[in-house]
């Protein structure tokens, strides 16, 4: 049936005479054995002889025109007495090139881009008021020079609350007897000593913007992480076993979690 | 030394480009040469395109204008006839969206009802000249490309590679729409051929 579909297809081209060699000789093997398609042929063919009825009309309708002068009839209306009427445009290939209508989408894409862009800038300027100037004589809106500000204190503090629970998490998940080696080891040392470092960076900006609940919670793990730290060789079982009833009195796991969703919540 | 079909078309090309290259001097002969040669052609598109003798000489005259005025956007090599026709074509579609594209609408609703009750009718019935204009409504149904790629094919007898290029369309492109056109008309036409809307 299919095969029928891409003959049929081929019928009107066959009829105008416009088939490849190949392509005909295919087309009437297939006749001789499809009645449909021979049907089919029958019905294009009765269409285009009934196209032809008009013929008779076009010819009809050109025999009225005096085609001898309407050649000069045209003439006159293009060369008037003085001169040309209509003089020739003198586009060059760049010209007719760029007037040609396949660069309308071109254009109408670049017509779109400028009007978003001014729309974007409105919206901009609307929302971050006029440009000022830092120190390094960049310009930026002030509002956006404190909101990234406070995305980047945000997500400094996000990033030591995630590694120090993970610190302290390691710390109470093992066992008594290897809590002591646990802080001694040189890569626990290095994680809380990183961590330290990174809270007296931070302290500036929990300051700054004023986020007190994440500032509270960053001192205590800075405390015990200080008290760890200086205490690693002489951690007796007694000892670990009162900063780990520590951390679980104090919740510290949950509070860090609960001030990590606080601020991840309040994305600027 | 003998002289085939090809060598003809050579040598007319070359005489068409003197011609063309003497209009853009501002030769009124050379353009009357080039108007002489082309207006039937141009006559035969339009009127199979609107079915009307005064929009037909209409567009004959202002394709011969617009000629004129493009004349210098001509590129040397490029087929004359099927850069002209390119010119008429879209005169034709700008005529016909001015002119007629609201009023046809309006009557191809119309018609729907009056062409199905006339569908009873045997095609012997039908005079000549009613089934000129039942004909000419039919086409008149047809997407504005579909019918000027069947007038083209049908009434101007261009090949599908000419259309291709006065319609900037791939050739596969031209054939596929024909083949719609035909298929198209056959169903409008078909009850009134005697052979019943399937």
């Amino acid at each position: 049936m299919s095969n029928c579909k891409k003959h049929q297809k081929e019928m009107a081209a066959y009829l105008y005479g416009e088939l490849p060699d190949e392509k005909q000789k295919m087309l009437e093997y297939h006749l001789r054995h499809c009645p449909e398609c021979r049907k089919e042929l029958a019905e294009i063919k009765q269409v285009l002889n009934g196209a032809d009825i008009f013929n008779a009309g076009i010819d009809a309708a050109m025999k009225k025109v005096d085609w001898d002068k309407l050649p000069e009839k045209i003439a006159d209306k293009v060369f008037k007495e003085e001169g040309a009427a209509y003089i020739p445009e003198r586009k060059g290939r760049m010209g007719a090139f760029l007037w040609k209508p396949r660069m309308r989408p071109v254009y109408a894409a670049l017509f779109t881009g400028v009007i978003l862009g001014a729309v974007l800038m409105f919206v901009f300027f609307r929302l971050y008021g006029p440009l000022q100037t830092t120190e390094d004589g960049l310009h930026f809106p002030p509002g956006l020079i404190k909101n990234m500000d406070i995305e980047m204190g945000r997500r400094d503090t996000l990033d030591y609350l995630a590694k120090s629970r993970y610190l302290l998490l390691d710390f109470v998940q093992s066992s008594p007897e290897g809590a002591a080696g646990f802080w001694q080891s040189d890569i626990t040392s290095q994680r809380a000593g990183q961590l330290l470092s990174k809270k007296r960076y931070i302290n500036q900006q929990l300051d700054k913007y004023q986020m007190a609940k994440a500032r509270a919670i960053c001192d205590q793990i800075e405390l015990l992480f200080l008290e760890l730290t200086q205490m690693s060789s002489e951690l007796s079982e007694v000892e670990i076993e009162r900063i780990r009833s520590f951390i679980e009195e104090r919740q510290l796991l949950l509070k860090i979690n609960l001030v990590e969703n606080e601020l991840e919540q309040s994305e600027v | 030394m003998i002289t085939g079909p090809e060598t003809k078309r050579t040598s007319k090309n070359e005489d068409i480009n003197a011609l063309i290259e003497k209009i853009k001097q501002g030769d009124r002969e050379a353009f009357m040469a080039v108007t002489e040669l082309y207006q039937k052609k141009v006559f035969r598109l339009a009127y199979a395109f609107f079915h009307n003798h005064d929009d037909a000489m209409d567009i004959v005259q202002e394709t011969f204008l617009r000629l004129y005025q493009k004349v210098n956007m001509f590129q040397k090599g490029k087929d004359f006839q099927n850069w002209l026709l390119k010119i008429a074509k879209n005169l034709c579609i700008d005529h016909y969206r001015k002119n007629y594209k609201k009023s046809n609408e309006l009557e191809i609703n119309k018609d729907i009802g009056e062409m199905n009750i006339a569908a009873e009718k045997a095609y012997s019935v039908y005079p000549t000249s009613d089934l000129k204009s039942i004909f000419s409504r039919c086409l008149k149904k047809l997407t504005e490309k579909q019918r000027l790629i069947f007038v083209m094919k049908h009434y101007n007898q261009l090949k599908y590679a000419e259309i291709a290029e006065t319609l900037d369309i791939a050739v596969g492109t031209v054939k596929s729409l024909n083949y719609k056109a035909v298929r198209n008309l056959r169903v409008l036409i078909s009850p009134y051929l005697g052979g019943g809307n399937e």
